[in-house]
């Protein structure tokens, strides 16, 4: 009985236990609290190691880099072609027009036999009037036009012949011959031609005599036919000079103003810097002029104006005088001869210019072509040119202290601030520039005040190398900051709506000493960091 | 014998256990199905015969943490998850186990001095190991400043193997002390997901993260065989009729000590499945990987404006990314082990109906051994009932307890197992739960047993 009685026993027993446990079990899941889960994560998050051209190369700037032999750093800023304009802008050939009338006079009329040949030849001369007085030796033309009018009313057949002596072509003298026929009308000779007078040379010097002087000669001939020649029959002659333009004019040429030349550069390189102390040793402004017209030109300098946002300062000095510069000998015709004006810290103020940290400089130059006139024997080529280079040179030795630069930045932290209970960045500088950084980050909110400063005591996030008498560094500086925003740090942080990031700038001895930047300072830096999560997950 | 039970002491509090089929070996003398985790186990029937789906159905499940392991009740009742709870018990082991076994096919004939059976068997071996160190970086990430995080690669395993077999077995009684038994087995794989060669580390600080990766690969088969699973499944496929196979023995031997006292010991799953069918591999190469942080300088130049410019941060994600991509082999051969398993005990009986016992029990997957001891008791109520009871030790106390139950009425005999029972009456301490159930057919009876 006992036995038989056992099973059910055991089976009621397992079933009312398996159905007890899992609902005791199903009932404290409604038990189970909020879990805060505080994951941390520690990441490495950037790191470079960089030379001075590494960032510039990297950043949107105008400044270029160059380096002398050491090595020493040069930012420089171009204004290439600032001025640049051809001798045609400032010579012309005008146009000529002059008219003559030819004919036979009597007594040799009536000496003339029934039929014979006779023949007459006259020379005649115009001036070519410049605008500026230039006196013309001769001119290579490159083009142009010589447009030869004639009219003739001789009763008998015959021939007219233009000698061009001041014309030459491949180094023979330019002549035409116009024949015509008697057939009882008149005229007998009624035509235009057109000489064109590309690559001609035209002497005007009537043989080394005189300038700015065409010559020429006309020589008729006459197959007398029994007619009667009177004193009105004539050839009537127009010559034009017209739309001559010249390779090359030879003389003395008259004094000429360039106009006067404006512009502006930029320097993007001290965006966002202010106050502090900024004094760079050697600056230089080199202004390149190139100059092949065959006589002299002075450029002067009748503004320099660096400016920032708040002041201005005018070059000052020696420099600004006019500066006469090289031109081509006659031996050196086509060639451009270069001459560089440097101003720098011996004819000028231009260091104290770069020390107010300008934005801009805004310069006018002017010049002038053989000024006075002090040059009798030049030439001008139509591709004679004055151009003008600019160039800035800020080599980077001197010295800075307490130099500022901030920047505001739009700043939205998100939603994810709510979940991150601890934030810490590790900085770590391995710095070879003789430059130390302090570095703040200030939380503004929509109006702009200030609602939290993310670095709390030491912002020094470089430490400048050491340096020694001559400005090298000998010793790299290494540091590690950690920047640490705890929850209430963050809590702040959160509704701001802009941050301003602000950087003070110091050479090695906070500016006391005059250092390089050479292109073989490195920067090495690593930048890692933790955040603390704390993500609140389910609960009941 | 007090220092012979200090070791045993000491070995018990030295292992941590789980349970597996510890019921089933204590009740060998009543459930023909024990003869699969000792060969040289016999039913006292003549003849016992097990048909498809019925005969002898298996599940269990393990996981390193117990609902329990991840909360801690506080004074207000309310139950707050413990990170360190979870943390520690996957740092003892991070274990996930699954098996599973439908028996399709059971037959035995008892001889005067053996036994012979033929069993057919459909099984499922799954094994997955999270270390604790991956589960602490989950829970509390890579860590402060000064303390770099390491997962060790290493420890992950997976192979999950679905397997039909076919086992013809015999045992026999070598003289009045010795028995001893084996069986041969005849495997058709059906699936697997393997992974071989995972070994490395991921180390991650402030100042910089490392990834150092052997070169691993995942091997699958059967993928398209359970694609096309339903609704047209190919037969063929799953009844042996693939390119998938494989042999394993199972060896066991039982001693009588005396009259009263048996030990037995067993050897189990010896042999591996040779996959050559359905078959496709991911070969993933070595990773050397340092990350010390993005380019400054490049991040400065990024332009978030210029749709057609990727980041340096993309860039870098789809570098690390890259390293990752595996080749894809189709019709690659290679080879799953069985998860071995051995099984030992001895057992004392008291006034024929009583018998106690302590049995011992290790699997093998991946190389990595998890052993369990038990302590068992088993009572026979008359012909029909047979209760068995045992306690396993782990986690340095008995808190595993399992009940088995077997049924004989006339040729009919059911019977259910569970290995521990307490995950039933308290699941949130449950970190293992296995059952078996099923139905046998037995006729007559074997002469001395």
């Amino acid at each position: 009985m006992g036995k038989a009685s056992f099973s059910p026993a055991i089976f009621f027993i397992v079933i009312a236990s398996v159905f007890y446990g899992c609902n005791g079990a199903f009932s404290d899941l409604n038990k189970i609290g909020q879990y805060t889960w505080n994951p941390s994560l520690a990441f490495p998050i950037a790191k470079a190691t960089f030379g001075f051209e590494d960032f510039i190369n990297r950043n949107d700037t105008l400044a270029l880099i160059e380096k002398d032999e050491e090595g020493l750093i040069i930012l420089t800023y171009e204004n290439n072609d600032l001025f640049s304009q051809n001798a045609a802008s400032y010579l012309e050939l005008p146009d000529e027009t002059h008219t003559e009338s030819f004919n036979f006079n009597s007594p040799l009329l009536i000496q003339l036999p029934i039929a014979f040949q006779i023949s007459k030849t006259e020379f005649f001369n115009f001036k070519i009037e410049t605008e500026e007085g230039d006196e013309i030796d001769s001119v290579l033309l490159q083009s142009g036009e010589l447009e030869l009018k004639m009219l003739a009313n001789f009763p008998a057949s015959g021939e007219v012949k233009f000698r061009f002596l001041s014309l030459f072509l491949n180094g023979e003298q330019v002549e035409f011959t116009y024949p015509w026929q008697y057939s009882g009308t008149q005229p007998v000779l009624d035509q235009t031609d057109i000489l064109d007078l590309s690559n001609l040379k035209m002497d005007l010097t009537d043989g080394g005599t005189t300038v700015n002087t065409f010559n020429f000669e006309v020589e008729i001939t006459l197959n007398y036919e029994g007619q009667p020649v009177l004193p009105s029959n004539s050839l009537e002659i127009e010559v034009k000079l017209l739309n001559a333009t010249f390779k090359a004019i030879y003389g003395k040429i008259s004094e000429r103003k360039i106009d006067p030349v404006s512009d502006t550069l930029k320097l993007d390189f001290f965006d966002n810097l202010s106050n502090g102390f900024f004094y760079l040793d050697e600056p230089a402004i080199s202004i390149n002029i190139g100059n092949s017209f065959g006589l002299p030109v002075s450029v002067n300098i009748l503004s320099f104006e660096a400016s920032n946002e708040t002041s201005t300062l005018n070059l000052t000095g020696d420099i600004t005088q006019p500066q006469l510069i090289n031109f081509p000998a006659l031996g050196q015709l086509g060639d451009t001869i270069r001459t560089v004006i440097t101003i720098d810290h011996t004819n000028s103020n231009l260091p104290e210019l770069i020390s107010m940290l300008p934005t801009q400089i805004i310069y006018v130059f002017e010049g002038t072509i053989n000024p006075q006139g002090i040059a009798d024997n030049s030439f001008v080529l139509n591709e004679s040119i004055v151009d003008v280079d600019l160039k800035i040179e800020l080599p980077l030795k001197g010295r800075l202290s307490d130099l500022e630069a901030s920047n505001l930045f739009e700043f939205d932290v998100g939603e994810i601030a709510e979940d991150i209970d601890f934030v810490l960045f590790q900085i770590y500088t391995n710095n070879g520039f003789p430059l130390s950084l302090d570095i703040q980050v200030i939380f503004l909110d929509e109006i702009g005040t200030e609602l939290e400063r993310l670095i709390d005591e030491d912002n020094r996030i470089l430490e400048a190398a050491e340096v020694n008498a001559e400005g090298n560094v000998t010793l790299s500086k290494e540091k590690t900051i950690q920047v640490i925003a705890d929850d209430d740090k963050l809590q702040r942080i959160q509704s701001a709506s802009t941050i301003r990031i602000e950087v003070v700038i110091n050479t090695t001895g906070d500016g006391t000493t005059s250092v390089k930047i050479l292109d073989s300072y490195q920067l090495e830096i690593k930048i890692g960091a933790q955040i603390d999560f704390g993500l609140n997950v389910g609960g009941s | 014998m007090k220092k012979q039970l200090l070791i045993l002491f000491m070995t018990l509090i030295a292992i941590t256990a789980y349970t597996q089929q510890i019921t089933l070996y204590q009740m060998y003398s009543s459930i023909p199905q024990s003869n699969q985790i000792n060969p040289v186990f016999m039913p006292r029937s003549k003849i016992t015969i097990g048909l498809p789906l019925i005969s002898s159905d298996y599940v269990s499940v393990s996981t390193p943490a117990s609902f329990d392991d991840f909360f801690t009740r506080s004074a207000d009742d309310s139950l707050r998850i413990d990170e360190q709870k979870i943390i520690d018990a996957f740092n003892k082991s991070g274990k996930f186990d699954f098996e599973g076994n439908i028996g399709l096919l059971f037959l035995g004939l008892r001889t005067k001095t053996g036994f012979f059976s033929l069993s057919l068997n459909s099984r499922l071996d799954a094994g997955f190991t999270l270390p604790g160190s991956l589960v602490e970086f989950a829970f509390r990430g890579s860590g402060d400043t000064g303390t770099p995080a390491s997962i060790r690669i290493s420890e992950i395993n997976l192979q999950t193997v679905w397997f039909n077999e076919i086992a013809v077995g015999y045992s026999r009684e070598l003289n009045s002390k010795i028995t001893v038994g084996g069986k041969l087995k005849y495997l058709q794989g059906i699936g697997t997901i393997s992974v071989e060669g995972l070994n490395g580390y991921i180390e991650s600080s402030i100042d910089s993260i490392h990834i150092s990766m052997d070169p691993w690969s995942v091997h699958t088969a059967g993928q398209e065989f359970l694609k096309s699973a339903f609704p047209s499944a190919n037969t063929d496929y799953f009844l042996f009729q693939n390119g998938n196979k494989g042999w394993g023995i199972d060896v066991g031997v039982e001693y009588k000590f005396m009259d009263n006292l048996l030990l037995s010991a067993s050897i189990l799953d010896v042999g591996k499945i040779t996959w050559k069918e359905d078959t496709k591999s991911y070969l993933f190469d070595e990773v050397k990987y340092t990350f010390e942080g993005f380019d400054l300088l490049e991040l400065l130049e990024d332009d978030e404006n210029d749709p057609n410019s990727q980041s340096t941060i993309e860039d870098e994600i789809d570098s690390l990314g890259s390293l990752f991509e595996p080749e894809e082999v189709e019709g690659t051969i290679f080879s799953t082990p069985l998860s071995g398993k051995f099984y030992a005990g001895g057992r004392y009986t008291l006034l024929t109906i009583h018998t106690f016992g302590v049995i011992i029990y290790g699997k093998i997957f991946k190389s990595q051994l998890t052993p369990s001891v038990a302590l068992t008791y088993n009572i026979e109520l008359g012909k029909i009932l047979n209760v068995g009871l045992n306690a396993t030790f782990r986690n340095k106390t008995f808190n595993n307890f399992g009940v088995g139950l077997s049924a004989k009425l006339g040729p009919v005999q059911v019977y259910g197992l569970v290995d521990n029972f307490q995950s039933i009456l308290l699941p949130e301490g449950a970190r293992v739960i296995s059952a078996r159930v099923g139905l046998n057919f037995m006729f007559g009876k074997a002469k001395g047993s």
